[in-house]
This record gives structure tokens, sequence and C-alpha cells, in this order.
């Protein structure tokens, strides 16, 4: 669940709170999960003023990271002393995506300005990952939260070559082209690297099946 | 060895870096084409590092599986994972004579037709962020210049990458980093998205987006944006 992913980095990181936020390319954003209901109103902030690290983030595909609120340097005008105000020191945003499909944002609060140091940011970015991994899958293969615990989201870079190609073969999202590739995987018993390199060369070809 | 008209293309490259539409991913791509100018026939691939220290294909000089086979295969053995670990460079090592030093990668590189094998850090203080591998055919051992040129230019990917001299913070380091990575993933869907729809292979693919890049003056990843969108 991703209550409990939030939860479990907001206490091992020692954050003031956690909060998924799904985004929809057309603009509109809903919150799916917080650490608890105290950061919902803060995440609600960047919603309400339509701006913020989460929208940054999401927008440019790359994780928007601002180690002290108070030093932004007139960035978001209406958000930051808001937020500020709610408590917030810093705020760390991760945008959840695999390539081009985007889903949202993962935002990370902290009480106070604070430099995240490699290991923790490494530890968000396995969070960052998991949360991934539950969208894409509804379900993530991580049980455990911890930087060495691999396998998840871990593709070859002719996974992401198949998964175009199954898109526009199947005429289908990006997302349902890889659930329909790790579907064969599964049932015929074949690693899902091998599968894409099957496809690359032309010796797989998914049907058009009853999409699940 | 590289020309001097080459260097100073690669200048004009390096200054572009500055602005703001600023294309890393072909940036990196064209700096892979001039490492393999000082080498002279070799193949070269660039790797970086994820989060999780796995080393992730960015860019080569050859696209063709083959080529992404023996990059990405280096993660468990070669001279790419060697000089990651040690921050060394690894340089002109004979391929046939390193069967036991490297049981799975020599062998495989080998039936490619390769001789040598080169590995050069991209570094940033006590950090490895990636490598440059260079593979090259019997005669073409790299010469000292040749070896300190390479180095150099692996120092300007890295200065590109992270677009700071120093980055006293590890939080832009990860910003830059994750950007570049999923900038790859994206072009990656889209050479295959691409290759389905215009039936030709994905090497052949890439090239369409590196001339649609040029000719729209847009960067690579934002074309495999559009081919996806359409898709």
């Amino acid at each position: 669940m991703l209550e409990e992913l939030c939860r479990t980095a907001v206490a091992d990181l020692r954050l003031l709170g956690a909060a998924v936020s799904l985004h929809s390319s057309s603009g509109a954003e809903a919150i799916a999960a917080v650490s608890d209901e105290a950061i919902r109103g803060v995440e609600q902030l960047q919603l309400d003023h339509g701006e913020g690290p989460g929208r940054a983030a999401f927008t440019a595909g790359r994780p928007d990271l601002t180690s002290d609120l108070a030093e932004i340097d007139g960035r978001w005008p209406g958000y930051a002393p808001a937020a500020r105000e709610a408590g917030v020191g810093a705020v760390y945003a991760f945008p959840l995506q695999l390539g081009a499909s985007r889903f949202g944002v993962l935002t990370f609060y902290s009480d106070r300005a604070r430099q995240l140091d490699s290991a923790e940011l490494a530890a968000c970015l396995f969070v960052v990952d998991q949360v991934t991994e539950t969208l894409l899958y509804g379900e993530t293969t991580s049980d455990e939260w911890r930087p060495e615990v691999p396998r998840s989201l871990r593709f070859r870079t002719e996974v992401y070559q198949a998964q175009g190609m199954v898109m526009v073969l199947l005429g289908v999202s990006l997302v349902d082209a890889l659930a329909r590739m790790r579907a064969h995987a599964y049932v015929t018993g074949v690693d899902l690297d091998e599968v894409a390199l099957d496809i690359i060369a032309g010796k797989t070809q998914l049907e058009r099946g009853n999409d699940p | 060895m590289i020309s001097s008209t080459q260097l100073s293309d690669l200048f004009v490259e390096v200054a572009d870096t500055l602005v703001d539409d600023f294309d890393l991913v072909l940036f990196l791509q064209r700096l892979s084409e001039h490492v393999a100018a000082v080498g002279e026939a070799s193949t070269v691939g660039l790797m970086l590092a994820d989060h999780r220290n796995e080393l992730r294909f960015m860019a080569a000089t050859n696209e063709s599986g083959e080529i992404l086979d023996l990059l990405q295969l280096q993660n468990v053995e070669g001279p790419c994972l060697e000089c990651f670990l040690s921050g060394e460079p690894v340089i002109n090592v004979d391929l046939d004579g390193s069967r036991d030093r490297w049981p799975t990668f020599a062998p495989v590189a080998l039936g490619l037709g390769f001789a040598l094998a080169n590995a050069f850090p991209m570094r940033l203080r006590d950090t490895v962020i990636g490598t440059i591998n260079v593979f090259a055919g019997r005669d073409v051992s790299l010469r000292d210049d040749e070896a300190r040129v390479i180095q150099g230019l692996a120092d300007i990917a890295t200065i590109a990458i992270l677009q700071e001299r120093t980055i006293a913070r590890a939080e832009a380091l990860t910003e830059q980093l994750q950007s570049a990575l999923n900038s790859r993933i994206v072009i990656e869907q889209a050479k295959g998205a691409l290759a389905t729809t215009e039936g030709v292979s994905v090497d052949a693919a890439f090239e369409l987006l590196r001339s649609r890049a040029r000719a729209n003056r847009q960067r690579l990843v934002d074309v495999a944006a559009e081919v996806l969108d359409q898709g």
C-alpha cells in the first residue's frame, strides 16, 4: 500500500511527512496517499496555489529538491510562504515515471532546512522505485525498504525499446505494453529481458487479446 | 588523433552546454564520437551509474544490439566495471590474454572482432559517476597522449552532466543524473515505437530521431516524447 511506503520512509529518514500525488497530462491532480493526515493539508497547498516543487518535478521529468525553502529567491511566490507557515523547511519532489510514462510525484517534507546526503537520496530513490512499481503493477516486489534489495524496475535498455514497439503494434499505452510483456514472460516462463530481445528480433508476437 | 577542426567543434559543443535547451543525450552521443576519433577505428560506449550503482547505457557510437549487450554485460564483469570500482583508467588490455580476468566478457568482445579494451572513469572528486568504454581492433592501441585526451574528454562529459565545476550538494547531482537517465529511457521507448511505425531497425530509428532533432532544432528527448505522444 502506498500509505505504508510513505510512513516507513518518513520514519526511517526522520522526515515531517511524505505524499503521493497523481497527475494526468491534462493537468488534473489528486492526492493518492499520505504518510499521515496532517501532511495532506501541506500537500494540498501545491494544488491550491497551482505551483510548487511537485508540479515542477512532474513537468520537467526530473527531481526538484529544495533543501531550504527560505532560500529560493522568489520561486513559488504563493506556495513557498504558505508552506513555511505550515511548518515546512525543505521539500524534495521526485517524479514517478518510466521514460515517457509519467504518473505523478512523490514528495518528501522536512520540518527544517536540510541537505540530504547521497545515502539518504539513494534511499529516497528506492522508495520512488517502490511507489512507481506499485502504481505500475498494483504491488511492489520489494518487501524490505533497503537499498541493497535489487530487482524491481531493473530493465535492460532493450525492454524500453520493446515497450515502444508493443505500444505501436497493439495500439495500447506504454504502461499496458509493459503489462502485456510481463504477462507473456510469466505465462511462457521466460525472463522479461529475454521477451524484449525476442520482440526486437521479431521472434515473438504478442497477441491482441482481451485487456485485463 | 583528434584534429584541430574536431577540437574546435568540441569546444563549440561544450559552450552549448551552458544554454537552457542544452541536449545532454545528444552531447554525450557526439562526445562518444569524438572519443572514437581519438582512438581511430574504435567503438565507444558511455555508461552512467544510477542510485543503485548499476551502470546504465547512455550513449554509444554504435547502438547495435551486440554492442548494447557488450556494454550491459559489464555490470557483472569487464573493464568498465573494474574502472568504475577503482576510479582508475583501464588501458590497452589485450582481450585474448584476458580470458581468466573476464571469462564471460572477453569471449563476447573477441567474438565481435575487438582485440583491445579500455575504460576511462568519469570522476567527481571521490565519486565515479560513470565510465567511457573504448573497444578497438588489433593495431589500434592508444598512445599516452591519446589516453590523456580521452580522459580529458571524460572529464568534460562529467562537467557537462553536472553543469557546475564543483557540486557541493548531492541533491544537484541527483537531479541531473535522474534527468539524464530518464531521458535515455524516453529515447529508447521512442526508438522502438518509431522502428515499428517506419518498419526499420532500432538503430535506423535512432538516426531518424537525430535528423528530426537537427532539422527542427529540438532536443533528442523532446523529439522522442513527441513520437510517443502520437503513439
